[in-house]
């Protein structure tokens, strides 16, 4: 699957994090592609790998972690094969990334005006006064109208969606191919959510960069991705287009996931459902399929052994991990017309 | 700022007179009558000790006593040495310079050694690195300071005979106090040798002060730059594809220096009040050794006048530290 024109591949990204009691598997065989101005959004639970995921490809996995295996290709190119100095030249520039908590993500012993001026000064070897310059282009670029005040101003004098679009300015600086959005919303409340994945959305189609938006918030994906990886435990679980997701979906997780989304409960007065029991602790060996647990269509084959991502149906885009998946035993189900 | 400033000033006030009081009243709570001790071995006859009462001023009711003293200092005057019938505030300046030269270039040495050792145990921690530095440090903080002080003479002092044992300068140049540093009156002196000489005298002290505050300072840069490195914006420093050592310099340490400078105004402080241990092993003629003195002689207004400028000194390194802590935390400052 690791196709050679697309912005982003990466193939069998493998990470371990080795602590006293042995090693244990963050993410395993992680392939993705992004392709230029493509949003792929990875959708999963907190501790299912989504932000491993992301800062291996960014080459930032640090001690514990270890990347077992894996090439993540950027414009052909492997980032991992690179030496960590090489990368850098590559990171901020043309891979950029803005976290989940802006506030504490800004440095707060400068300006933000500072901070992004540092990024432009490094990668595009830009004077004091250019930098200026663009820093302030940007912080308009991004929304924020009183950008001179804003760009002297440190990141505790502003709110967290202010800081936002701060990380959002500063990872567009050098116009960059990537953007990897690591949660940018959770922290913020409803409107600002809205603003900012807006903002995303726009700048996005504008500059038509590929996006990367992680989030474990299923509902917001339909207004930002075209593409959408469902992750569980370690391992992507199924990657299919987005309009197809909320009609059928493939894995009984992302079913169950869609299920619980209070937006598709439409019978009034029952409980909404849940995934009942806990997704298995870090360090866990799991033998077979890792939903089996907790999967309601579990049969004696997915405890045994464990399924790969592939096609569900031979002329399917959709990649599933599973033996069964549900459209493909009950075509009714799926939906589509 | 400048806000924040003046209600630091103004507690000044309230801190000074409390000083005032407690040094006043403790030092007479304290055994030993300073005229018996003047008198010396021999004693006093009763008329000739009342006659001394009196001309001390001793003989007042106490609180009378009180607020003439504390009406003279409120004047800048701290009163005359029992002993050596100089003013308090001329031997103080006489004396002080040699404690802070030693104090400044013991910080000085402190700060520089501390800072490196401590990122570089924190950047490589739990390595071997990282481990003898933190042992080390471990051992200077709970070392004595006068075994480590008498070690050091005896190795470099005596057994090398690199160091001079004590003192500040070799009695064979004449150098002029203009300053009462040495180390600039020899330079101002014009004499080379002489400059050499005092900075000889001078590295045996300074190692030994600078000892604690060195095991001090790297264990608090240690801990607080691994607190600083895992911060998520260090992450963001590194997804800028900032190098490894801007990340390390730029964005953490600037952020991780915000405590250990508390740590070292604490303990420049403590260095400038005069190491009591320090001086008197190296007979050197500072305010710790004229302080302990004063208290063996009961010499009133030298413990009082001396304990109120220590307490400035002390109060005007605090201001300084706050002024620090404005420029590098600006979170501290006034929101507008």
């Amino acid at each position: 699957m690791a196709n050679r024109d697309c912005l982003l591949a990466v193939e069998c990204l493998s990470v371990d994090f080795e602590t006293r009691r042995g090693s244990h598997t963050a993410i395993e065989s992680v392939c993705l592609d992004v392709h230029a101005g493509e949003t792929v959004a990875i959708v999963g639970e907190s501790g299912s790998g989504k932000s491993v995921t992301s800062l291996a490809i960014m080459g930032l996995i640090r001690k514990p972690g270890v990347i077992r295996s894996g090439k993540v290709n950027f414009n052909g190119m492997d980032l991992l094969a690179l030496s960590s100095c090489q990368r850098r030249q590559y990171l901020g520039r043309d891979i950029t990334m803005i976290f989940q908590e802006p506030t504490v993500s800004l440095n707060p012993s400068f300006t933000v005006g500072y901070q992004i001026s540092e990024v432009l000064k490094l990668h595009l070897k830009m004077k004091r006064t250019e930098c200026r310059k663009r820093a302030l282009e940007l912080l308009h670029e991004v929304g924020i109208s009183d950008s001179l005040r804003c760009f002297k101003s440190y990141p505790h004098q502003l709110s967290g969606g202010m800081n936002q679009r701060v990380m959002i300015a500063m990872a567009i600086s050098c116009k960059p191919s990537l953007l990897i959005a690591d949660e940018p919303t959770t922290a913020l409340d409803v409107t600002v959510q809205a603003q900012t994945l807006a903002l995303l959305r726009q700048l996005q189609k504008n500059n038509g960069m590929g996006m990367i938006f992680i989030t474990h918030d299923l509902s917001l994906v339909p207004d930002i991705a075209h593409r959408v990886l469902v992750m569980y435990a370690g391992q992507i679980v199924e990657n299919c287009s987005i309009d197809v997701l909320f009609t059928g979906p493939l894995h009984p997780y992302t079913e169950a996931l869609l299920k619980s989304l209070p937006a598709h409960h439409d019978k009034q007065g029952e409980r909404l459902s849940t995934i009942t029991g806990t997704p298995p602790r870090a360090g866990e060996t799991i033998t077979g399929c890792h939903f089996h647990g907790r999967c309601s269509y579990a049969r004696e084959r997915c405890k045994e052994s464990a399924p790969k991502l592939i096609a569900a149906l031979p002329d399917d885009p959709r990649l599933v991990r599973c033996f069964y998946p549900l459209a493909a035993n009950s075509k009714t189900s799926a939906g589509r017309p | 700022m400048p806000q924040l400033l003046l209600r630091r000033l103004l507690l000044v006030i309230p801190t000074f007179i409390g000083i005032v009081a407690l040094t006043f009243f403790l030092i007479r709570l304290a055994p030993g009558d300073p005229i018996l001790l003047i008198a010396g071995e021999h004693g006093v006859s009763a008329e000739r000790y009342a006659e001394l009462q009196h001309q001390l001023g001793f003989d007042r009711p106490i609180f009378i006593q009180f607020a003439d003293y504390l009406w003279q200092v409120l004047n800048g005057n701290l009163g005359i040495s029992v002993v050596t019938q100089t003013p308090v505030l001329e031997e103080f300046g006489k004396l002080f310079p040699a404690t802070l030269e030693l104090a400044i270039l013991a910080i000085i040495l402190a700060v520089v050694i501390a800072i490196p050792a401590g990122v570089l145990a924190a950047v490589k921690r739990n390595t071997l690195i990282d481990h003898s530095i933190t042992a080390i440090s471990l051992v200077g903080y709970s070392m004595p300071i006068f075994w480590w002080a008498l070690l050091l003479i005896l190795l470099f002092s005596v057994n090398l005979g690199w160091m001079p044992v004590a003192g500040r300068l070799n009695f064979i140049y004449d150098i002029d106090s203009v300053t009462g540093f040495m180390l600039i009156d020899t330079l101002i002196a014009g004499d080379r040798e002489a400059f050499i000489d005092a900075l000889y005298h001078l590295t045996l002290p300074a190692v030994v002060l600078a000892t604690i505050p060195l095991a001090v300072i790297t264990r608090m840069t240690r801990s607080s730059m691994l607190e600083v490195l895992k911060q998520d914006y260090i992450r963001t420093a590194r997804a800028k594809g900032m190098s490894e050592t801007s990340v390390i310099f730029k964005h953490a340490l600037r952020n991780a220096l915000i405590p250990v400078i508390t740590v070292i105004g604490l303990q420049t402080s403590i260095l400038m009040t005069g190491a009591i241990l320090t001086e008197t092993i190296f007979s050197w003629p500072g305010i710790g050794k004229w302080l302990l003195e004063a208290v063996y002689r009961r010499d009133y207004p030298v413990v009082q006048g001396g304990v109120l400028l220590i307490a400035g000194l002390v109060i005007l390194v605090n201001m300084a530290v706050d002024v620090l802590y404005l420029v590098i935390n600006p979170s501290l400052r006034q929101q507008k």
